[in-house]
């Protein structure tokens, strides 16, 4: 249909979504990188190659990369079983699944706590198994999953619902065995569509705060991820450091954005978003 | 006898899709499910393919009982109601999948899907993508991918339902004779009458999940063995008084299907030849161009039937007196019905 507004309410809509978008995106951003340089390049360098920085900056890539792989698995397999079979209570499996969009992220953590913790009655067989979940690297892992559970799956399932299942049966009359099934028949199909939540689970994953937080001890070069150590070298009066680290952040999620916009229009183009 | 079915129950919670199921076809027959949506006939196919388990009975494949076997391993070929091409593989690879499941000789492949390509006229296409097919073409390709590995029992869900009319009517005669070539057993699902009629060898007629009726497409219109076929596969009206008509008072008040063929209209003054005397008039209610002929509404005793009439009689027009006469009913006693024929008078 022909929208027949007026060219000044055009311009005044578009101006207004700019001014927002400056305001409230680009202003903060271009003030973190200008915070991070405001005591020089050699306080901007010294900061970011610091040995506690780099820590968490490896502790921060190696729970995003774990938590994607254990969420990419799940939430394959999740999507399949959620669009494939039909059975009693399915219905609440993918209400389930949802759980932790809608639950903050710090009771996320505070479940993990009680779940792990000393209060907990699987407390003494995790510390005679020698196991240290809270204050320690799996509990950080632990609550990274948690809050990037749906992300996957919530892509796939409509792909696979739209797609029904003739093709899968054919090849299976055919002969063909499950794995070569998935490889040949599904996969091409949902190859975008899992890409695609690959990408937001892992820009969701290395931006956590809240859950992460609350499970990791904040022990400096031991427990904090980048959030964390930026919060923790603000709390301390450090500016230029904290923003200085923060761009790193800022640069990881640019890099990913335009791997997501690579994503989205490449699927796009072949209509399988 | 190459496929049967042994009292084969299949439900769907309360609702019986199939309803003790018996049935037999013969080897290299060319078979027809025929029924209207929700009758069985879908439910019958896929479970002779194994994609679908019934609740009790047997079925029976070349002489095996194969209740226990799955899809794969039943030498069936299976053609689906939208034909469920792979749609990231080229039309060769399609074609070629069955036989690398094989794992067959890469040489073999070739020639064998080359051979199809030739056989269904795809020379040329075997590069192209399903999207870029026509749905013709998109049908021939789900056809021979399913014959190429050589399968003993061909089944096809609705084969013709996705394709425009025009092409149906040429795909139709091609799946006949293709299929009379290689001499596979087949069975196909249907809702159209005609296609069963013209593309069939034997028809088995569906209805509530049981068989009413098999035979010879010839049996089944010229001697519809119940009220449901006799009303399904013709045209006719049930009329609930044949006695009324001419030559049929010995009757009484049976309930009788009138075929349409089997209705004769005159004009008035119009030769009707030596069934003149057992004319008796009726009202036309209604005329409709078929392309072929008319097809005539009439009203006659208190009954309505339907009638052809000729491009080549002079045009009756609603509203006008005929007279008519009626050579054939198929009389209605319970579940069966039987054939009538007028007395002379």
């Amino acid at each position: 249909m022909q929208q027949h507004s007026s060219p000044w309410v055009r311009r005044l809509l578009i101006g207004l979504t700019a001014v927002f978008l400056i305001l409230f995106l680009a202003v903060p951003l271009i003030f973190v990188l200008v915070q991070s340089f405001s005591r020089g390049l050699g306080v901007y360098l010294s900061a970011i190659t610091d040995t506690f920085a780099l820590q968490a900056l490896a502790l921060t890539l190696v729970t995003v990369l774990i938590a994607v792989a254990v969420n990419t698995i799940f939430g394959l397999f999740a999507a399949w079983n959620l669009t494939r079979y039909r059975y009693f209570g399915y219905k609440i499996v993918n209400t389930f699944i949802d759980l932790p969009l809608s639950v903050s992220p710090v009771i996320a953590g505070l479940i993990f706590l009680l779940t792990f913790g000393r209060a907990s009655p699987i407390y003494p067989l995790l510390t005679a198994a020698g196991v240290r979940v809270v204050y320690a690297i799996p509990g950080i892992v632990l609550a990274t999953i948690f809050v990037t559970f749906p992300y996957v799956s919530r892509e796939l399932i409509p792909v696979l619902d739209a797609r029904g299942t003739d093709e899968e049966e054919a090849a299976a009359l055919m002969g063909a065995s499950g794995p070569v099934i998935f490889r040949r028949i599904t996969f091409p199909h949902i190859k975008w569509a899992l890409l695609y939540g690959v990408v937001l689970c892992s820009a969701r994953a290395l931006g956590e705060f809240g859950a992460v937080a609350v499970l990791s001890g904040r022990l400096r070069g031991r427990t904090l991820t980048l959030p964390l150590y930026i919060e923790s070298l603000y709390q301390e009066y450090s500016y230029a450091p904290a923003f200085a680290v923060s761009s790193i952040l800022v640069v990881l999620a640019i890099v990913i954005l335009v791997a997501r916009a690579a994503v989205e229009h490449k699927g796009d183009k072949r209509g399988e978003l | 006898m190459y496929v049967e079915l042994k009292n084969v129950v299949k439900t769907y919670d309360s609702y019986r899709a199939a309803d003790n199921i018996d049935l037999s076809i013969e080897e290299g027959r060319l078979v027809a499910l025929l029924g209207p949506s929700g009758s069985g006939k879908t439910t019958i196919l896929r479970m002779i393919a194994g994609l679908e388990r019934q609740n009790s009975g047997d079925i029976i494949i070349g002489g095996r009982v194969v209740n226990d076997v799955p899809g794969s391993e039943r030498g069936i070929g299976f053609v689906f109601q939208n034909y469920a091409l792979f749609r990231y593989m080229t039309v060769f690879d399609n074609i070629a999948f069955g036989l690398e499941i094989q794992k067959q000789d890469k040489q073999v492949i070739r020639r064998r899907v080359e051979e199809l390509l030739a056989l269904t006229d795809l020379t040329g296409l075997e590069k192209r993508y399903p999207n870029q097919l026509s749905g013709g073409q998109r049908q021939r390709v789900a056809f021979a991918r399913a014959i190429a590995p050589n399968p003993r029992l061909l089944l096809l869900d609705e084969p013709f339902a996705a394709i425009d009319a025009k092409v149906r009517k040429d795909l139709r005669a091609w799946l006949r004779s293709t299929i009379s070539s290689l001499g596979v057993t087949s069975i196909f699902v249907t809702h159209d009458q005609e296609e069963a009629i013209e593309v069939a060898d034997e028809i088995v007629v569906t209805n509530h999940g049981r068989i009413e009726q098999v035979g010879t497409p010839m049996e089944i219109c010229i001697e519809p063995k119940t009220p449901f076929v006799a009303e399904f596969i013709g045209r006719g009206k049930r009329v609930s008084n044949i006695g009324a008509f001419r030559g049929f008072a010995r009757w009484g008040h049976m309930a009788a299907i009138i075929q349409p063929e089997f209705v004769h209209v005159y004009l008035p003054g119009e030769d009707a030849g030596a069934s003149g005397d057992a004319l008796q008039p009726a009202i036309v209610q209604d005329v409709a161009f078929r392309g072929a002929n008319w097809a005539l509404r009439l009203a006659c005793c208190g009954e309505e039937l339907s009638a052809f009439r000729s491009l080549e009689a002079p045009p009756v027009h609603p509203g006008d007196p005929v007279r008519l006469s009626v050579s054939r009913a198929q009389g209605i006693a319970g579940e069966q019905t039987e054939p009538l024929y007028p007395e002379g008078t």
